[in-house]
């Protein structure tokens, strides 16, 4: 078997089901461990990997939607596809709400079940491909110095040179030279890509300040 | 010149013991009157009257014979038959007075005087059968006497043996009804006065007395035969009427163990669809592990294993249920309890789950065998859990917990607790818990607790409710063991 990309974590008390689907996802050559109870998933130090849980409604203690509250107040965003055996309209809907990739009510077809696996693992890439990004960002954001942030600002505002100057009270020629930076820095070809990484990066543009200013 | 009797003391004894008799097997027979339908409700009262009018012309007619006076006397037979007439006739409407479905304080009363009023009736009837060359006259306040012994005494009796079941009870009531007879005739006696204007010859006197004696003892035993040919019946009505009511009682098991299975219908399914998922998705495992180049032979074993297993629990499942849902007659078989309790859990379960309650068992191991039906023990533990989890409901602010637990109890019995972390049972409803038809859940039908008790009582063995120390209620009940 070829060295895992990806893991499944499979959440099941019942360990025939559990097994069976192991076995499944092993054959799709991706990782997969598997847990009896919510708590011992929790209690599991996750490998740092694309991954998603197949997660039993029905579980003893902690429910499986129990725990997708759980993870979500954590802040962990892995995709998680519910399997059921009473499968009630009311229950998917609020699972579904809540941010789960797929319902399956038992018993399902195997192969609904891995096009729901590779979905959410495809889900999972990209969000943990687009938060890595993001934290990339933010690191070269937080290497600006204030005066390159002000600037910045200023900047993907859509203020000149000259007004920049005159608001910070610095000459033209210093606001072009921190401009350039900023734009070094943050790794940024153009203005328009800098006005894109302020905007996922969520700072706040500085329209207000330019509006009170004049 | 006055004429006053002896009593033969032996032929005193057996004339009471007429009574007495005549009384008990008077009063059974007249107990199968009330439940018993239409043509049967007449065939026992007219039975009961007869044997109580018979009862009391016979031990007349014994204590008459035990009395001995110094004249010759014979009696009337048209007088005599009256009297028996007038007894059975007056006591069969005692009977219906009191036989009547809805008997109260006054219907007690009223059976009473009547009963009162055929001994007494009798009683005179007869003295004015007597022929002989005597006058008869009555002391007035002994025949006041007479009366009151016969009402007074008959009415505690219909009282005592009309509210009980109970052996011993009826015994007591047949002695003071015996006692009322008995009592009625020799304070009768006593406030008779026989005027004779000539006297006869001694001996005379003593050979009508060895006669007198021989045919007492006739009378007595024709009577106690009746008698127990009357009870010989009676007690066959009774075993019957027992056999129709365990009858009764198994259909109604039944009826609840189907209701019961019908509320569970969404769990057990759940059940049932939870291995066959598991074998469908192994199933699919086998294929896709076939068409590998190199079939993995050791993945597919311990896939296979698995189908086999599921299907087996699948199959389990479907055979309690069918089990709980067959109409038997119930059966009594050495069982180990702890199976019992097992089996029944395995189509609980997924409703307790359900329900957010978490379910621990405290089985003690090595418990001797009981006696019992699989089928109503399981009943039973269904009843209880399931009420036990409804009781939990609307508890939010600690852990829903049943615990059930298995023990040896004292003296050759096992005990059987299902405790609960619920709303608990304030000591008013805790006996009311057990009557048919009462119930404190909204959709309950009230059947459960009460069948769950006349299967626990047919087991002999106790089922009963305390509060647990903290939260909730304790559910136990005993069954003997077997041997």
């Amino acid at each position: 078997m070829k060295d895992a990309d990806a893991i499944v974590f499979v959440v099941d008390d019942d360990p025939s089901i559990r097994e069976a689907i192991k076995s499944l996802v092993r054959l799709e050559g991706l990782g997969v461990e598997t847990f009896a109870t919510a708590q011992d998933f929790l209690r599991h130090k996750r490998p740092d990997l694309p991954g998603c849980v197949v997660l039993d409604v029905e579980l003893p203690g902690l429910s499986g939607l129990d725990l997708q509250r759980e993870l979500a107040s954590h802040g962990v965003k892995l995709p998680i596809i519910f399997i059921t055996g009473y499968g009630d309209i009311p229950m998917s809907v609020r699972a579904m709400k809540a941010g789960a990739t797929e319902f399956l009510t038992k018993p399902f077809r195997d192969q609904d079940l891995l096009d729901a696996i590779q979905q959410a693992l495809e889900r999972d890439r990209v969000g943990r491909q687009h938060s890595s990004e993001i934290a990339g960002l933010r690191k070269r954001f937080d290497g600006l110095t204030s005066r390159e942030r002000e600037v910045m600002s200023l900047v993907v505002a859509g203020w000149l040179n000259k007004q920049i100057g005159f608001e910070l009270g610095i000459s033209e020629i210093t606001v072009k030279i921190h401009r350039g930076r900023v734009m070094n820095k943050m790794g940024a070809q153009s203005l328009a890509e800098l006005v894109r990484m302020t905007e996922r990066l969520e700072i706040p543009k500085a329209t207000d300040r330019s509006a009170k200013s004049r | 010149m006055f004429v006053t009797g002896t009593y033969n003391p032996y032929l005193v004894a057996l004339s009471i013991l007429v009574a007495c008799f005549a009384s008990y097997t008077a009063l059974d027979l007249s107990g199968h009157v009330g439940p018993a339908p239409g043509f049967a409700r007449r065939v026992w009262l007219v039975a009961a009257a007869l044997t109580m009018g018979g009862g009391i012309w016979s031990m007349h007619f014994v204590a008459m014979l035990a009395f001995i006076m110094p004249i010759p006397m014979s009696y009337d037979v048209g007088l005599t038959t009256l009297s028996l007439v007038v007894a059975i006739f007056v006591t069969g409407i005692g009977f219906y007075v009191i036989s009547r479905q809805s008997a109260s304080p006054l219907h007690l009363v009223l059976s009473g005087i009547f009963m009162g009023l055929g001994i007494a009736g009798m009683h005179y009837t007869g003295m004015a059968a007597m022929r002989g060359n005597v006058e008869l006259s009555y002391d007035p306040l002994f025949f006041a006497l007479s009366l009151v012994i016969a009402i007074g005494a008959s009415t505690a009796a219909l009282w005592v043996a009309f509210r009980t079941t109970d052996l011993g009870q009826k015994l007591v009531a047949a002695v003071v009804m015996g006692l009322a007879i008995s009592g009625m005739h020799y304070t009768g006696m006593r406030a008779a006065i026989f005027y004779c204007s000539r006297p006869g010859s001694n001996q005379a006197q003593i050979n009508a007395s060895v006669e007198q004696t021989n045919l007492a003892l006739a009378v007595a035993g024709i009577t106690f035969l009746i008698l127990a040919f009357a009870s010989v019946a009676s007690l066959f009505e009774r075993k019957r009427a027992e056999e129709a009511l365990r009858h009764a009682q198994a259909e109604l098991a039944h009826v609840t163990r189907v209701m019961t299975l019908g509320e569970l219908t969404a769990s057990i399914s759940h059940e049932v669809n939870q291995p066959i998922a598991a074998v469908v998705l192994n199933g699919q495992v086998c294929l896709r592990l076939l068409a590998l180049e190199t079939p993995r032979v050791d993945e597919m074993r311990a896939a296979v294993e698995r189908i086999v297993k599921d299907a087996n629990r699948a199959s389990e499942v479907i055979q309690r249920i069918r089990a709980l849902a067959k109409r038997t007659e119930p059966q009594m078989t050495s069982l180990d309890i702890n199976d019992v309790i097992r089996e029944a859990i395995l189509l609980v379960q997924r409703e307790v789950l359900s329900h957010g309650v978490s379910l621990q068992t405290e089985l003690a191991s090595g418990l001797p065998p009981v006696l019992g039906d699989r089928v109503q023990l399981q009943q039973v533990v269904i009843n209880l859990l399931m009420n036990g989890v409804e009781a939990m409901a609307s508890v939010t602010d600690r852990p829903r917990e049943i615990l059930i637990r298995s023990q040896l109890h004292e003296a050759g019995q096992v005990l059987v607790a299902v405790l609960d972390s619920g709303i608990g049972i304030d000591s008013e409803t805790a006996e009311r818990l057990f009557s048919a038809f009462f119930t404190t859940k909204p959709s309950g039908m009230g059947m459960g607790l009460s069948i769950s008790r006349s299967i626990i009582r047919a087991h002999g063995g106790r089922l009963w409710v305390s509060p647990n120390p903290d939260h909730g209620a304790a559910f136990q009940f005993t069954v003997p063991i077997n041997g």
